[in-house]
This record gives C-alpha cells, structure tokens and sequence, in this order.
C-alpha cells in the first residue's frame, strides 16, 4: 500500500488552488491508498473534499507566516515522521522552494513540475522549457519528492472527509532568518493570476499610454491587464504585469491577447487559459493561429469598439 | 573559491534553468552552506554595515519582504533589472579571463532522463470572429456565452 503525504501550500491560512490540484494528483496515484496531508495551520476540510484521508496541522509559532527554511524543517520532520513512500507539493513558486528545502535536508532527489506520476512516482512526465517541451523521466529513490506543475492538472472534488491530527514539530530557532518580515500590497481585489478575464498587450500596442483602452476593457470586464516580456523590456509596463514563464502564469476564463505576436515563452503562461481570443493585424501571428478565436485588425481600433459595445448593451 | 579568498557575503542563483527547471539548486547549496536563501526575489537592498540584505518576492497582489542575515543566498527571478548590454570593450576584456572549471560526480540513482517528448499541437482551428472594429458585437456575443460580460 502506497502511503503519500502532500504539502499544503496556504497564505496566513487561505490555501494555495495548486494544493487541490496537488491532492487530485495524489489521489489518481493510488485509488484506494491513504493520502495524508501536512498543513501548516489551515483548515482540513477542502484538504478532505478533494480526497485528502487525514491533514496533519503543523501548528508552531515560526510557521505563523512563511518561511521558506522553517517550512521545509516542518516537511523534513513530517516526511521523517510518517515514513511516506511518496511526497507531493503543488508546483508553484513556494511549493517547489520548501520542498526543495526539505530534500537538500534529507538528502534525497527531487522532481519538480511533473503532469503525470505513474507506479508510485517511478516514472513521470515533466515539464521543459516552461512547458513547450516535456520529459519522460524516472525516480529511484526511497521516498519520492515530487510536484505537480500549477494548472496541468484540475482539481476534482471526491467528497471525502479528513481528520484532522496535531503534529508538534520542533523547528530550529534559526529558520526565523527567512520569515517574511514586511509586505506591501500593490492591488486589492482581483490579481493577474486570478483574473476571469485577462487583457494582454504585446509590442504592438506600442507606447505606455496606448494600454489606456486596454484598461478600460479589463475594467468593463473586473478583470486584468497583463502584457508580454517585449513590454516590459521596453519599460512600457513593470514586469508584475508579465505573463510567461517567467513572469505571472494566467488561468482566466478568456485572455484577449492583442498586439502579441506569441513567443513560446509567453504562450506558455497563457496556455492555461480557458479560452484564448488574439486580436492581431498578421492572421499567421502564433498568438492567432493557437487561439480558439481572433479579429484580425488593429487592436487600437478594435478594443475600443468592444469597450464601446458592451457599454451599449450594458445601458 | 571561498577556501583560498574567504565566504562571499552574498551568493545569488537564477531561481531556476529556463530549460529543465528543478528548482533546486540554490537551495541545496544554500542549505550544504548553512546559509538562509529565499527564492523568486526581485528586488535586493544589501546594508553590509548591518550585515543584512532586505530581499523582495513578488507573490499575486503585492509584495513579501524578507530580511536576511549576511552571508546570504538568493534565487532570483527575471525582472530582478534590466541587463546591461556589455560593451566591446567588455566583451574583449572577458575573453581574457580564467574561467575556473571544476568536476563534479552525478551520484548515483535519483532522477533521471528517459526522452523528451514534444507536447502535442493545440488543435488549431481559430474561429475568426471577424475583421477590425465591425468583430466587436461577436466578440461580445462571445464574451457573453463564456459568462464574463
């Protein structure tokens, strides 16, 4: 019987969506098998719902807010403690940070961003290049460190319940060096990764100013303005707004990328996207010929316009 | 390098290859160093006389800020600056520098590389919804479908 304990990523206690997707993965690992989870401080019940048997709650003063070096120390001492056979944590930023921390602690190999992990995590398909290219890869290792890669797969609800367990952890003073001291907020509400609706501009916007009417449309929409690396290179919006696999990676439910050619790099953080319409002057645009819809035509005539007629029916 | 010139205040990785993307190899360094590390920073502010350096992540909404102790290890992200194109006389100057190559033994077991597969292609039927400012009732149609509007 496979055992799996799966990293629950949260904010102060709101959980991460990726640790769902996270779980999903665990539960399509082994149908009929255990799968714990080790939360630190949050609630159980969503844990529970996607199929998560019993939540661990890591409950410590240094584990209050993140640290990446104190959350690895509680995943060390949990993986030490339970004796997984295989440990999984969402594919973010984050996830793959602690869990990283707590293979380099205990000296065991790490895979990070897989899609699929098959005969208990032996084999896995993981991502290359941000995504445009996959790998066929293996695993040996006692206990198996994975994780799932943010949006490849979705979470799906088993309407399970968990129990929720107290698991004391002992953390060394010194990982208070890496807890987050300060924040600062840059926006309330909804972000460019939560967007139902994104707006992205490319080079062919063409000057800082010229974003105006994409803001009006993202506003119309309560949704998002993002744009493309030749956008920030050119210091016509800062790189918080950068969609692509180095910038922020998009899920919305429709991402109108206008002015965007399309480089790979770019369509790998908007390929998550429900659906895609590019509005672009060249018809053999990459951004055109992969969306599900296009205009062709000038973005600063035609966004605009659809500003304008959902003001029409709005009134 | 640090056994004959002494421990470097402040190591930075990228946070990760553009290529295979494990995620981890600042961290194992940081962590055989013994040394903090945070990753996925953009912005750094070192103060060696309080022998710390203030470090900015870029999370969904805002900002985190993380203070750590000198010597220090960050994994840091594109947007961290904008690199400079180096000059001619640069790139003549650097042709002249020791690159210092070591050897390092892959241990063995652990992860390995089967094959690369290349994804499959995204069905590419684009439904084109029409041409210039005249699209804009089907785009709203279709913003209006998708539950957006």
């Amino acid at each position: 019987m496979t055992s799996i304990l799966v990293l629950a990523e949260h904010d102060r206690g709101v959980l991460a969506s990726a640790t769902l997707e996270a779980v999903t993965a665990a539960c399509s690992l082994v149908a009929t098998s255990p799968c714990w989870s080790v939360a630190i401080t949050t609630s159980p019940a969503e844990l529970g719902d996607h199929g998560a048997t019993t939540v661990y709650v890591a409950d410590h003063e240094l584990l209050a807010d993140f640290g990446p070096e104190a959350w690895a120390q509680a995943l060390a001492l949990a993986i030490h403690e339970f004796e997984p056979d295989v440990v999984i944590a969402p594919g973010t930023s984050k996830g793959n940070e602690v869990m990283a921390g707590a293979a380099a602690r205990l000296d065991l190999p790490f895979v990070a961003n897989c899609t699929t992990i098959e005969d208990d995590a032996a084999t896995m398909i993981r991502v290359q290049w941000g995504g445009s290219l996959l790998e066929e890869a293996s695993l040996d290792a006692d206990i198996k460190l994975v994780s799932i890669a943010h949006h490849s797969i979705e979470a799906s609800v088993v309407g399970g319940e968990a129990s929720s367990e107290r698991f004391d952890v002992d953390l060394d003073g010194a990982v208070r060096r890496t807890i987050v001291v300060d924040r600062e907020v840059a926006e309330t509400g909804v972000t460019l990764a939560t967007a139902p609706v994104v707006v992205g501009g490319g080079r062919g916007v063409g000057s800082p100013d010229a974003f105006a009417p994409l803001e009006a449309l993202a506003a119309a929409l309560g949704g998002r303005v993002g744009c493309s690396r030749a956008v920030t290179n050119n210091g016509w919006r800062p790189h918080a707004d950068q969609v692509g696999q180095t910038g922020t990676r998009i899920a919305p439910e429709i991402y109108i990328a206008s002015g965007i050619s399309g480089a790979i790099q770019h369509w790998v953080g908007a390929m998550a996207s429900k659906t895609i319409l590019a509005i672009n002057t060249d018809p053999e645009a990459n951004m055109v010929t992969k969306a599900d819809y296009a205009v062709i035509g000038d973005l600063h005539t035609v966004i605009p316009a659809i500003t304008a007629e959902i003001e029409r029916r709005r009134s | 390098m640090e056994a004959a010139d002494g421990p470097f205040d402040l190591i930075l990785f990228g946070n990760e290859s553009a290529d295979s993307g494990g995620f981890q190899v600042g961290v194992r360094v940081a962590h055989a160093l013994g040394r903090p590390i945070v990753n996925s920073i953009k912005g750094i502010a070192a103060d060696p006389a309080a022998g710390t350096v203030r470090a900015q992540r870029q999370v969904d909404g805002g900002v985190e800020v993380y203070e750590l102790p000198l010597p220090a290890v960050l994994g840091v992200k594109e947007g961290l600056n904008l690199p400079r194109y180096p000059t001619m006389k640069g790139r003549l100057a650097s042709k002249k520098v020791d690159v210092l190559v070591m050897e390092a033994e892959a241990v063995a077991g652990g992860q390995a590389m089967v094959r690369l597969i290349r994804p499959p292609d995204v069905a590419s039927t684009t439904v084109v919804l029409g041409h210039g400012p005249d699209a804009a009732p089907a785009v709203v149609d279709l913003l209006d479908e998708l539950g957006v509007l």
